[in-house]
């Protein structure tokens, strides 16, 4: 007991700061994935012939071995230069790809005839997209948020291979150092992130489901 | 009276090499209701969507109020036009209310405009609208979505009512009592309709004139006191299929 205390009061205020740097970098990724991803999966839904050249991009980037991407990516100018702000990028590849197909797959997935009456009631492009589409796709959409959250927080373990930070330094100095506390320090912080984004998204994805019509 | 009316000149459709529509040629008298009948394929529903441009022919014009609906701004033709569906397609993250007062939300029309419309519609479809107006869609019976499809459709009080297999996936007894609703209703607010059906009892009680069609062409085209008279062999078809079952004395209508 005594061995658990020491070993928080030697590094507790090293994982809190660790675990919000890890908090910083996957939120960071999120928030320009979802940027990116829901205008671009809605664009899509208007340019069908897009979507599988798109996706397939997008897919690519996420089959790229995490470590191989960021290393790949630390000789690009600018990119190099800031360890944070290259993780928070290959992050933002590697969330892409949920978000952009769970917004296009949840839209092009209405039931058709609802598109119709939206159509046949005189809605503009914009009207259909902000009044049906997006709230029936909303739910979908959200589940494709929660995926890509998980995948990041995850990732986001290996940043700290480039000097990004964030609780990977922990789980690798803990390697290094064949000291099995430290590793768990990291991973266990880590996993606990990646459960409460995963409940708090779900919580408001049921929120957001549609009932259908009970036939 | 001629300004309502609804015309076809020669119109053709062709999707994959396949005649959808094949020169349709005909005009509906405004306030008057038609039914478009035929099997499944025969291209009634493709026919009634050229009306408010969710279907564009590729050969041959169609007019609304004597204008070519190619020259209209497409929203602003559309929300002329009431559309009612098989399955209601009411929006489900809607509430009743809401779903009714879609075409007015789409304008911008006042707040206290739409709740007497709403409730004034809800009324004349048989929905009390204190009970309905803030229930959702899956909270209601086929027959009731069906009859908030219809109070949303004519919502905007508009000329025209096109209404694909409008009951179609409703049992009988309910289809029978939203069709005597309809029928009932359309005493009261004068519309051009236009419905599609396979059911030719349903074409006989609601329509004044009725359609038949086979490959994409118009073959038969009655008054609806005419068509137990045709010889016809495609609307005989019709006919013998309804009497099919039926008591003589029924068939005869010397019951009542």
């Amino acid at each position: 007991m005594s061995d658990i205390t020491a070993f928080f009061s030697r590094h507790g205020w090293e994982i809190a700061r660790l675990s919000f740097e890890h908090l910083w970098l996957t939120g960071s990724a999120m928030l320009l994935a979802t940027a990116v991803g829901l205008p671009l999966g809605i664009v899509l839904t208007r340019y069908h012939a897009w979507a599988k050249p798109v996706l397939a991009v997008a897919n690519i980037i996420q089959t790229v071995p995490s470590l191989a991407l960021f290393g790949l990516l630390l000789p690009v100018p600018w990119l190099g230069a800031n360890a944070p702000r290259l993780a928070i990028l290959a992050l933002t590849g590697y969330a892409l790809l949920p978000i952009l197909r769970n917004t296009y797959v949840g839209i092009v997935g209405i039931d058709p005839s609802l598109r119709d009456v939206a159509n046949a009631l005189g809605m503009t492009d914009w009207q259909r997209l902000g009044k049906v589409e997006l709230p029936l796709a909303a739910s979908f959409i959200l589940a494709g948020i929660r995926t890509a959250t998980v995948i990041c927080v995850g990732v986001a373990t290996i940043a700290a291979a480039i000097g990004a930070g964030g609780l990977g330094e922990l789980i690798f100095r803990g390697v290094a150092s064949v000291d099995n506390g430290l590793v768990l320090a990291g991973a266990v912080p880590a996993a606990l992130l990646a459960l409460i984004a995963d409940s708090g998204l779900g919580a408001l994805e049921r929120r957001l489901a549609v009932k259908a019509h009970g036939t | 009276m001629a300004a309502d009316e609804i015309t076809f000149q020669q119109i053709s459709l062709a999707l994959n090499g396949q005649q959808i529509l094949n020169d349709v040629s005909l005009s509906l008298a405004a306030q008057s209701t038609t039914a478009l009948l035929g099997r499944s394929g025969s291209g009634k529903t493709t026919l009634l969507r050229t009306i408010n441009a969710l279907v564009t022919p590729t050969q041959g014009t169609v007019s609304v109020h004597g204008r070519n609906v190619a020259d209209y701004d497409r929203n602003e033709l559309r929300r002329g036009i009431g559309y009612v569906i098989q399955e209601s397609g009411l929006f489900p993250h809607m509430t009743i209310g809401r779903n009714v007062a879609m075409s007015y939300e789409l304008t911008g029309k006042s707040s206290e405009a739409v709740q007497r419309r709403v409730n004034e519609l809800l009324g004349m479809t048989g929905l009390p609208p204190q009970e309905f107006s803030s229930r959702y869609p899956h909270q209601l019976s086929g027959g009731q979505r069906q009859r908030v499809g219809l109070a949303r459709a004519l919502m905007s009080d508009p000329p025209i009512l096109l209404m694909d297999e409008p009951f179609g996936a409703l049992d009988p007894i309910t289809r029978s009592e939203v069709q005597t609703m309809l029928h009932e209703l359309l005493q009261r607010v004068r519309k051009t309709v236009v419905i599609v059906t396979h059911d030719l009892e349903e074409a006989l009680y609601v329509a004044d004139r009725i359609l038949f069609l086979e490959h994409g062409r118009v073959v038969a085209d009655l008054s609806s006191g005419d068509v137990r008279k045709s010889q016809h062999p495609a609307v005989r078809e019709y006919v013998k299929a309804i009497r099919r079952g039926a008591p003589e004395a029924i068939r005869e209508g010397t019951l009542p």
